[in-house]
């Protein structure tokens, strides 16, 4: 089953790096790796899938699309090329829902993201977080991705990602932001866009 | 038996003494007041075999005669035919296996939350526990005397009428400190804070003979026949209707309105019995993250309900613990997180004359079985498990195949012990034990793994059983406002019990069984939330930098009984205390369960401040 809202997503983060033979077979071996991983990942998706309302699966899908998409970004080692194409992905939609609707949305988007990340093995919060920034800004809310760091007790560098609406950490426990120093974050950069007909 | 009998029942409590000293008999005898407090009425056991006997009792409804002794009951209302039946079952001394039937069978007409005590014309003591331990029976076995009752209180009075002792049970604290909740399973008494009282597991009777004491389950919910997917739902929701409407019994309700997804449906379930009910909600203006609002007004516009929002930025953890309006200790050293917010629930429930507030606790021991994305959680405590043995395990749960034992696959993390505990205080918590030792006990009462891990989420995972006693002891008694739980009905756990494992689990939807049972009962709004408010800026509020509390706490903590009695290591204690409380340190977010150690240890310094005036109880050292 192929999404196609969740694939127009991820338009503008398709770049064509050169058309040498080294940027051919990078490619090549990148999209061989990022299909390996989408069949790994989808074997766990029928126990997620089974006994779930239509509503909830079609949730769940779509999430699975983005953070496949996500996870081949940073399984090809491209976080900084991941998140400048997230940076400049804008905020859809005619209207913006209020606050209170936002953070409906957010919850539904959150939850079917952490639900389907238990499918790719070595997904962490960065993955998590940037797919569910691009879903949240797909469906028009304006959602910041921030990455922050720390040093815990031994002295070793310790980084987390998440979500905020507003400033408001979003589901997560709020202390985080307290404990992690934010060092980036995507904010709304480009104006506002009407969804693809 | 010789001696004195003694039945007390008085405003719904229950006492009950056998005593075989005569000095201590006579003591208990002349001082019905002082321990059963006021309004009390005696009346007589005849006994031939007894030069003296006599039994002390009031009117009020939930004392019965009959021709084998006296029965007491006390909590949710009986009617006179059905105490008579249980009285003559708990009075009939047979042990045979159609008599355990009979009392079992006698019970199923009761599914309210009921304890009693009896003592028959031989001498014997009879004590029946309620379905889940709320009200809870404690047992008292001192020197020429035995007391039950379900007041701890009134036990207390009573070994200070008759000049008994009590003493601190360390190995009590042990398991409180590190937060290690017993599993209420075997049919064994489970300890107390004092050495020589004990608490009969819900589920459980128990007899004493004089010399004897011998403990039977009567109620195996796991045993419930599996009932077809289609129909468990509408089970379910009738169960909770039951289980509101037969406690309603025309009480002014009010429910604890959180907006989340449990306390909604028990909302949805007053309006299903046909009432009407004011919701109070604690509403927070301090953080985003706290704010409910928009769920709680869905759910009081959708049922047509009052609601009164309480205020409670200011009611932040820890905060009046301990509650200095009280003039005397609270029996247990349990507290739960925020007590002033529960208090201002209480005052404000008492002046709106409701006399029972419903609550969604026990939802989540119910309808989740603490699977949560390969982890199973043993209540603060996570034990892992790889995310591949977990979609399998999930797999074959969804299917219907039970060839995995979830239990196996668990892995304590290493730390499970407080730092600042004491090797004396840490050989007698025995951590590494409780895992096999809940294992052997699904063993012991035969179960099979999944439905093993069903009971393990219900019985072992949370502090459910004390936090129910204490709300309804130390934070509502006061006001004379009952708080009930209709998740912990016994149609209610069985309804859910009766439900295949794949109908209760799934590996992405939490409590899917709920969220079907009350389809259409509430908007869709709250029937598809997916997370729950976390109330870490209330704990900062309260016991970070800058809180309201720290300063208060970090005092009290520096000259701390705990250390005297050799409980706690006072260096790692305090050093502890700043890195979990102080945000200027690192915080060990990776050990959550230190916060809660950190917090049992707070509650138990303060209960042993507040009973070290006893003139019955002396502290002693592992």
């Amino acid at each position: 089953m192929v999404d196609v809202d969740g694939l127009h997503a991820f338009e503008s983060l398709t770049t064509v790096e050169g058309g040498s033979d080294a940027g051919r077979r990078a490619r090549s071996r990148r999209w061989w790796s990022a299909l390996r991983l989408a069949v790994d990942a989808s074997k766990g998706m029928p126990v997620l899938l089974r006994r779930a309302s239509w509503r909830d699966r079609v949730l769940m899908l779509r999430a699975f699309v983005v953070l496949w998409r996500v996870e081949t970004y940073l399984g090809s080692g491209r976080a900084a090329v991941l998140l400048r194409r997230l940076r400049a992905h804008p905020v859809l939609g005619r209207r913006h829902p209020r606050r209170d609707e936002a953070r409906v949305i957010a919850d539904q988007v959150v939850w079917a993201v952490t639900s389907v990340s238990i499918c790719f093995p070595a997904s962490r919060c960065l993955a998590t977080a940037s797919s569910g920034f691009l879903l949240l800004r797909r469906a028009g809310v304006d959602v910041d991705l921030v990455v922050g760091a720390t040093f815990d007790k031994a002295g070793k560098l310790a980084s987390h990602a998440w979500l905020e609406l507003d400033g408001e950490i979003l589901l997560e426990n709020p202390m985080k932001g307290r404990i992690y120093r934010p060092v980036v974050r995507c904010s709304a950069a480009s104006p506002v866009r009407a969804s693809p007909a | 038996m010789a001696g004195v009998r003694r039945v007390w029942t008085n405003s719904g409590r229950v006492f009950v003494a056998i005593s075989s000293d005569d000095r201590v008999a006579e003591r208990l005898g002349g001082d019905a007041s002082t321990i059963a407090g006021s309004a009390t009425t005696t009346f007589d056991v005849k006994s031939p075999a007894r030069a003296a006997s006599f039994v002390v009792g009031a009117t009020c409804g939930h004392l019965v005669e009959s021709r084998g002794g006296v029965v007491a009951f006390a909590g949710d209302p009986l009617t006179p035919d059905v105490c008579q039946v249980i009285a003559s079952r708990l009075l009939d001394v047979s042990e045979a296996e159609d008599h355990q039937a009979a009392l079992e069978r006698s019970l199923r007409d009761v599914p309210l939350d009921v304890v009693a005590a009896a003592i028959s014309n031989s001498g014997d003591m009879a004590m029946l526990a309620s379905w889940t331990g709320v009200p809870p029976l404690y047992i008292y076995r001192g020197r020429g005397l035995w007391a039950c009752s379900d007041d701890l209180e009134r036990i207390v009075a009573a070994i200070e009428v008759t000049g008994g002792s009590l003493t601190l049970d360390t190995s009590y604290v042990a398991r409180f400190v590190t937060a290690i909740a017993p599993p209420h399973l075997l049919p064994e008494l489970e300890p107390s804070v004092f050495a020589e009282v004990r608490y009969l597991p819900g589920g459980h009777v128990a007899r004493f003979d004089g010399t004897t004491l011998t403990i039977r389950r009567y109620w195996r919910y796991w045993e419930t026949e599996r009932a077809a997917s289609k129909v468990v739902p509408g089970r379910v929701r009738g169960a909770l209707v039951a289980a509101v409407r037969d406690r309603l019994g025309g009480a002014t309700a009010g429910v604890l309105l959180s907006g989340g997804l449990d306390s909604s449906c028990v909302a949805a379930a007053v309006r299903l019995a046909g009432a009407n009910a004011r919701c109070y909600n604690n509403s927070f203006t301090c953080s985003p993250s706290l704010d409910e609002a928009q769920y709680v007004r869905a759910v009081v516009q959708h049922l047509g309900f009052d609601l009164t929002e309480i205020p409670s930025d200011d009611l932040w953890a820890f905060r009046d613990v301990p509650d200095q309006s009280r003039n005397r200790a609270p029996a247990e050293p349990y507290q739960a997180w925020f007590f002033a917010q529960e208090r201002a629930v209480a005052e404000r429930a008492r002046a709106d004359g409701v006399d029972v507030l419903f609550d969604g606790f026990g939802g989540d021991e119910l309808f989740q079985p603490e699977l949560h994305g390969g982890s199973f959680g043993l209540g603060h405590r996570a034990c892992h498990t790889d995310r591949a043995s977990y979609l399998r395990f999930m797999g074959e749960l969804v299917r219907g195949r039970h060839e995995s034992d979830p239990l196996s696959a668990l892995q304590v993390t290493a730390d499970t012990v407080p730092v600042f505990l004491t090797d004396a205080l840490v050989e007698q918590a025995q951590p590494d034990r409780y895992l096999p030792d809940v294992v052997d006990a699904f063993a012991v009462l035969g179960l099979d793994a999944v439905t093993a891990m069903r009971v393990f989420a219900f019985e072992c995972t949370h502090y459910s059983v004390y936090d129910r006693i204490w709300a309804n002891r130390d934070v509502y008694g006061p006001d004379r406002v009952r708080r009930l739980q209709p998740f912990f009905d016994r149609r209610v756990v069985e309804a859910v019990f009766s439900a295949p494992t794949e109908d209760v689990v799934h590996g992405a939807i939490n409590k899917p069984l709920l969220r079907r049972a009350m389809h259409g009962t509430l908007p869709s709004l709250v029937l598809q939330r997916r997370h729950k408010v976390t109330f870490e800026i209330m704990e900062r509020r309260g016991i970070g930098a800058g809180g309201g509390e720290v300063a208060r706490l970090r005092d009290l903590m520096q000259d701390a009984m705990v250390y005297e009695l050799g409980l706690v290591r006072r260096e790692e204690f305090l050093r502890c205390f700043e890195d979990v409380y102080v945000p200027d340190h690192h915080e060990r977010i990776e050990l959550p369960a230190l916060k809660y150690w950190i917090w049992q240890t707070l509650t138990l310094e303060v209960w042993l401040r507040q009973w070290s005036t006893s003139t019955v109880f002396t502290p002693s050292s592992p």
